[in-house]
């Protein structure tokens, strides 16, 4: 037992034991992590809302293109698909959810992504500073259209 | 002559210093070519940090700053821009700052811990840095997977300079 606590002095213990707690922590929140789905879609661009769009009145696909903020203009969304010279992110929106389908990011991680129609994770496309985001409609509004 | 062997213990230093900044180039830009593991941006084995960790156990604070800026610097000059520049500075600098104070509390053993350390601080680092550009608290939904992967390439890069401090480097080559 003294040995014990004798060991629980040495700083690596203790420093192992944290990182251990917090990559057990890491994993519980992964899989705990919502895996429900939503259907409003939220485009955000720099920290401004630039669309919200509820998919589950969606029947066709929608193509939309957001041309990120430069130094003179904001930023602002295109209807349909429009590949420019600039900074540009093609978004398909349909019933079954949201996906980047082009970008000019160089890795291109947005269109890894895939499709998500959750809220608990979002897609980032981080140098055209692009979010996009699901989320449920508020239960005062499923109870509208339920019923 | 005691000055002459001074200066030239000074000029192999800087000589050294510049290859380990190149070394740590040369990884980052054989890093930035590999295709992603996962789509979350900033997930990445890290490899750079090897160096890092190097030039901090091997030479001290100030060498493994400098060698970190100089490869910051030039590799957003080459691969990257502005943006990219900030991220990488927040990810890098609070890495090296939570390693320099690691390795004094584990004086200097269990590389492997302060490794784990630097890569947790890492992402966290670049994530605060994300949620300010981004202007989106939306990222925060990756921290759970940022701080996983840190800790685990974080534990892989400090093993691997652990085992670069062990090589004997020859003072002729």
């Amino acid at each position: 037992m003294s040995g014990y606590f004798k060991n629980l002095k040495k700083p690596h213990i203790i420093m192992a034991a944290m990182l251990v707690i917090i990559a057990v922590l890491c994993l519980v929140l992964i899989f705990h992590e919502d895996k429900g789905s939503g259907n409003i879609v939220k485009i955000t661009s720099g920290g401004t809302l630039l669309g919200t769009y509820d998919t589950s009145v969606i029947t066709e696909d929608i193509y939309i293109t957001v041309i990120p903020a430069t130094a003179s203009e904001s930023a602002y969304i295109l209807e349909g698909r429009h590949p420019s010279e600039g900074h540009y992110n093609i978004i398909k929106i349909s019933h079954e959810g949201v996906c980047v389908t082009d970008s000019d990011c160089p890795t291109g991680l947005c269109t890894h992504a895939g499709l998500i129609d959750s809220p608990g994770i979002p897609i980032a496309c981080l140098p055209n500073r692009l979010m996009i985001t699901v989320e449920r409609k508020s239960e005062s509004d499923t109870d509208a259209w339920t019923y | 002559m005691p000055g002459h062997t001074d200066n030239s213990k000074k000029i192999k230093r800087t000589v050294t210093l510049g290859l380990l900044a190149a070394l740590s180039l040369g990884i980052y830009a054989f890093e930035s070519m590999l295709p992603p593991l996962f789509f979350i941006p900033g997930i990445k084995p890290g490899l750079s940090n090897i160096i890092t960790l190097y030039c901090l156990k091997r030479f001290g604070k100030r060498e493994a700053v400098t060698v970190l800026f100089v490869r910051i610097l030039i590799s957003s000059i080459l691969f990257g821009n502005p943006i990219s520049l900030i991220y990488s500075m927040a990810g890098g600098f609070s890495a090296l700052i939570i390693e320099i104070l690691s390795d004094a509390i584990l004086k200097g053993k269990y590389l492997h811990i302060t490794g784990s350390f630097g890569g947790l601080f890492h992402n966290a680092g670049q994530l605060i840095c994300a949620f300010l550009i981004m202007g989106s608290a939306a990222v925060f939904a990756y921290t759970p997977y940022l701080i996983l992967a840190g800790i685990i390439t974080g534990l892989f890069t400090g093993l691997a300079s652990f085992f670069l401090l062990k090589v004997k480097i020859p003072d002729r080559l």
